[in-house]
């Protein structure tokens, strides 16, 4: 990430148009078991970017989500929520369409 | 440089100012970006980077992307109209353009900016900071770099201005 300043900033995200495929014609077994969303480091976003989107997406405040961003920056990622797969799968659309790299793993996935 | 000014009265607006030849310049990227979206076969590594995987098990992949794919692509075409809207409804004048922004259109704009200053460091092949890879000057990719470090300065100024902070 490039470095810049972390700031705060007020909850209130934007209604999304979502046209995705309801989770009931999907294929596979949905499970209760813990999914773990992950977000990778970038050279490109700023810092001050990735502090303000997990603040927006995820409602925390400046100093847990400055405490992720530099987990990212420094380590390489950062796991950022642990939830049942659809909710994953919702935060991973999210974030890419902020432009943040993420993924979703199993939690038990080692 | 660019600038934003929140407007009196406490309520969460901005006005963005442009001044003409960053005005110019800031039109003529949707049109841009729509095109790369248009012909995603034609731009495949770009479009890996504004469309990243979301899951690591290829299998997963490919049906994450069977399901959310065209959905996904569609969002952010919705994006990019929702900042030509801003465009075309901007005042302009001598001193160049004044967009007012509500939050929700300051942030459309920072995900736009940072969706067009992902493309260009892609197509720069950045792989560390910026800084650190600074073309020379008239080297082929110095203008690209350079539109990329002034839509980093950008999105500084509006995240400033939709976190109440001080641009750094």
């Amino acid at each position: 990430m490039t470095r810049r300043a972390a700031s705060t900033v007020p909850r209130a995200a934007r209604p999304r148009t979502r046209t995705r495929t309801e989770p009931a014609e999907r294929t596979d077994t949905r499970t209760a078991r813990p999914w773990n969303v992950i977000v990778w480091d970038d050279p490109v976003n700023l810092m001050t970017y990735v502090v303000y989107v997990f603040q927006r997406l995820f409602g925390w405040d400046e100093q847990k989500a400055t405490r992720h961003m530099l987990e990212v920056h420094t380590q390489g990622r950062s796991l950022v929520q642990s939830v049942d797969r659809e909710r994953g799968e919702f935060f991973v659309t999210r974030l890419h369409g902020y432009g943040l790299q993420a993924t979703l793993e199993r939690a038990d996935a080692g | 440089m660019a600038r934003v000014v929140a407007d009196a009265g406490g309520a969460r607006r901005w006005t963005l100012h442009l001044p003409p030849l960053e005005a110019r310049l800031v039109a003529g990227l949707p049109a841009q970006l729509d095109r790369l979206l248009t012909h995603p076969e034609e731009n495949k590594r770009v479009i890996e980077r504004l469309f990243p995987p979301g899951y690591a098990d290829a299998a997963e992949q490919a049906e994450h992307q069977r399901l959310l794919g065209a959905s996904l692509l569609e969002s952010r075409r919705e994006l990019l109209d929702v900042v030509r809207g801003q465009l075309a409804g901007a005042t302009a004048d001598a001193q160049g353009l004044r967009l007012t922004l509500d939050e929700p259109g300051v942030d459309a704009l920072l995900r736009f900016v940072n969706d067009v200053r992902l493309v260009l460091a892609t197509d720069l092949d950045i792989r560390s900071n910026l800084s650190e890879q600074t073309p020379p000057p008239g080297h082929p990719d110095a203008p690209r770099y350079s539109l990329l470090v002034y839509l980093g300065g950008l999105e500084a100024v509006l995240l400033a201005a939709i976190t109440d902070s001080a641009p750094d």
